[in-house]
């Protein structure tokens, strides 16, 4: 018996590159869909008898918002047979991530959860909506312009508006004597956080973790003082290194008065406050976060009443830094191969009534007019959110530019302000470490935007 | 004659085809296609321009972070890697007794390393340590003070080593099998001379044992010097960067500031480094590794 080796390592070979050619093909097949206007789309949605198409979508968020969004899912599929639409979802932590490395290998989903501060790195490969059909007539103008367009394209439809507002629970605000409707300034705060520690050293008024001690009480601190947005688009901070150092300052009042819980305890809890046993045990009074998160929040203490309250605000401030935003929303990928079925699908989350319904508030108060007047009439919008957003639209607010919003630029303030948190740093030093690293930050960008 | 050890040398190469294949393609190309990257500015997205060294001219040169992040790292193994060397030969040595309980306990203390550095771990060793977590609260019915394990930078790092510590299953498998093959008239010899057990640790068990601890000591220093998986998921580099692990920043230069280029350098001057690290290793090993057949050809 004779063997030959030659022609095994041949055929194996031959096998492989049969493999190699097909993947190859594929691929080329997924980048001619963008030339190729009559995709597999076009074809189901002709006639009456459609072809069986598969949608990807993907979005972040908790538990109750997923609950919400695979129902309508499951609801659409229902009424749209012939589409089937696998969901892809996780938490924010390392979704933009996922989605970047998907665009980079050429497998991100059809449609997905957006929001613009992504614009920077993934906003060249979205589809332009201005060419889908999808009713934006239902959405203000305003909305698609300040926070949808990049480069004169529509990149997302807006889900939700949302706002900042202070969360709390009824029954410690109860326990302290607080009342309900308190309008916080900064330094209410410390005097009637100061007094609940007192009186319970187990209880504090607020907790916070980094992320949103640098967005939520550092910058609107400094910003409502100064009246200014937080980073110029020309790429330079619009603040200067004494109004950071007030706002840190104020920040180690609140730690050391017992306002807030010590900060060790937060870092486990990063981007997950929800979680902390405190907030669970009612042992925490109030915390800041987009009104669109209150479901979590509430979800989280069993048997206790959740609402929300008028964001903290200086008695002098010349804007609230708190606007309403719709910078998130649903995009499409511009390689999408069904990119018609897909914007049907979004069309409908978007605007159709019984989605609406649906999703409800999961991610913020709809921002199609016809998607809130149908949750509206269903009775089910959620009281708190709708008056946080309205309470927010009262107050005069200067935008959250795409710039000031920027993760690296975040990350390397937090780091100043961990600093002074842990006392290496004074406020006088830690303001200019920050101003210095926040400069720097600038620069990178500016040149890598140039 | 030449025509039958190439015939032979073709079946030999059709037969690790398989693993061959899967290392051009899964191993050596990414490395390869890495090395290129770290000399361009590529970003996640984007393909970038050829740059030369200048990657590795900032790295050194410009980054705040490159140096401080190799400390914490270089702490970290320095830390872990004994404790858990020292740990996993402790456990080996009390578990080296033949009795049918024995079998149950090796297996019980091996199971931490099959769950491995999992992120569930991970996420089970944030709710240990947190405050109000369960270390704490036993400290404090001891009547202890509890300690901030996470949020202290000076003790954060040390939280993280542990986690790893107790993945200590692989070693002490490693050295068991080296316990095994220690024969047993050495140790004969040495009671007959009234040597007493810890004597006979310190004159017999150890140095045997040596070519185990060497090999245990390479593969655990690589992997320390490579930790992610720990301080991303535990306390994500914090508090203060005290746990910001070279490998975390390898991460946030490729997924966060999307410098793909950037994050390729980095890696190759992490790669360098180990491959420095483990040749010095080698090199010592001559003085202190201690081979029964004289460990020369």
């Amino acid at each position: 018996m004779k063997r030959k080796p030659w022609a095994a390592l041949a055929a194996l070979l031959a096998l492989m590159l049969m493999l190699a050619a097909c993947g190859g093909q594929s691929g080329g097949g997924a980048n001619g869909g963008d030339t190729v206007p009559a995709g597999e789309g076009g074809a189901s949605a002709e006639g009456g008898k459609a072809d069986p198409v598969t949608i990807r979508f993907s979005w972040w968020g908790s538990g109750p918002r997923h609950e919400a969004t695979l129902a309508a899912i499951e609801k659409y599929m229902e009424l749209n047979p012939y589409v089937k639409v696998e969901a892809e979802y996780m938490g924010f932590d390392g979704y933009s991530k996922k989605l970047a490395t998907q665009f980079a290998g050429d497998s991100a989903p059809d449609l997905f959860q957006y929001v613009n501060s992504f614009n920077d790195q993934l906003g060249d490969y979205l589809m332009d909506l201005k060419q889908a059909e999808i009713d934006t007539s239902t959405f203000p103008e305003s909305a698609l312009r300040d926070f949808a367009t990049y480069e004169d394209k529509l990149i997302f439809i807006p889900t939700g508006q949302d706002t900042f507002g202070a969360i709390y629970n009824e029954a410690f605000f109860e326990k302290h004597g607080i009342p309900q409707d308190k309008s916080w300034t900064w330094d209410s705060l410390i005097e009637i956080g100061k007094k609940v520690h007192e009186t319970d050293p187990d209880d504090y008024l607020l907790t916070a973790d980094i992320d949103v001690i640098e967005r939520e009480i550092i910058i609107p601190y400094v910003t409502q003082r100064t009246g200014k947005i937080w980073i110029n688009d020309d790429f330079t901070p619009n603040f200067t290194e004494q109004d950071l150092e007030g706002a840190y300052s104020y920040l180690l009042q609140l730690y050391e008065n017992g306002v807030m819980e010590p900060f060790g305890n937060s870092t486990a809890f990063v981007g997950k406050m929800e979680q902390n046993p405190k907030w669970v045990n009612g042992e925490i009074g109030m915390l800041f976060d987009y009104a669109g998160a209150f479901g979590k929040y509430e979800q989280s203490v069993s048997g206790a009443s959740i609402s929300i309250g008028p964001f903290p605000e200086h008695p002098d401030a010349k804007q609230s830094a708190n606007p309403i935003t719709a910078g998130t929303g649903f995009a499409i990928n511009d390689s999408s191969k069904v990119k018609e079925e897909t914007a049907k699908l979004l069309d409908w989350l978007v605007n159709d009534p019984e989605a609406a319904v649906i999703l409800n508030t999961q991610r913020g108060i709809p921002a199609s007019g016809k998607a809130l007047e149908a949750l509206g009439a269903s009775g089910q919008l959620k009281p708190e959110i709708k008056a946080a957003v309205e309470y927010a639209g009262t107050r005069t607010a200067l935008p959250i530019t795409v710039l000031s919003d920027n993760a690296s630029i975040r990350v390397a303030h937090e780091d100043a302000i961990q600093k002074v948190i842990y006392k290496k740093l004074t406020p006088q030093q830690g303001a200019a470490e920050a101003m210095a690293n926040i400069k720097e930050k600038l620069e990178e960008l500016k040149a890598e935007a140039r | 004659m030449k025509n039958r050890t190439m015939r032979h040398a073709l079946w030999g190469l059709l037969f690790i085809s398989p693993w061959l294949l899967g290392f051009l393609g899964f191993q050596f190309y990414p490395l390869a296609m890495s090395f290129y990257y770290s000399l361009t500015d590529s970003s996640l997205v984007k393909t970038g321009d050829f740059i030369g060294l200048d990657n590795y001219v900032k790295l050194f040169s410009q980054d705040k972070d490159f140096f401080p992040s190799m400390r914490v790292t270089l702490l970290y193994t320095f830390v872990a890697v004994p404790i858990k060397l020292a740990f996993a030969l402790l456990v080996a040595v009390l578990l080296n007794r033949n009795s049918k309980v024995m079998h149950v306990y090796r297996t019980v203390y091996y199971l931490p390393s099959i769950l491995g550095a999992s992120v569930a771990i991970s996420l089970l060793w944030r709710f240990l340590f947190m405050n109000e977590g369960v270390v704490n609260s036993l400290l404090g019915k001891l009547g202890l003070p509890g300690v901030d394990w996470l949020g202290d930078p000076d003790v954060a790092l040390f939280t993280i080593s542990l986690l790893v510590v107790w993945q200590f299953g692989t070693s002490m498998v490693l050295f068991l099998a080296g316990l095994k093959g220690i024969p047993s008239e050495l140790y004969d010899a040495a009671k007959v001379d009234g040597a007493g057990r810890f004597r006979t640790f310190g004159a017999i068990t150890l140095p045997l044992l040596t070519p185990i601890l060497f090999f245990n000591l390479v593969m655990q220093l690589i992997g320390a010097l490579q930790e992610f998986t720990a301080a991303f998921v535990v306390t994500n580099g914090g508090p203060m960067k005290a746990t910001y692990l070279i490998g975390l920043k390898i991460y946030d230069e490729a997924f966060l500031e999307m410098r793909m280029g950037y994050a390729s350098a980095v890696s190759w001057v992490l790669f360098l480094f180990i491959l420095l690290v483990t040749l010095i290793l080698f090199r010592s090993s001559n003085r202190w590794v201690h081979y029964e057949d004289g460990g020369r050809k």
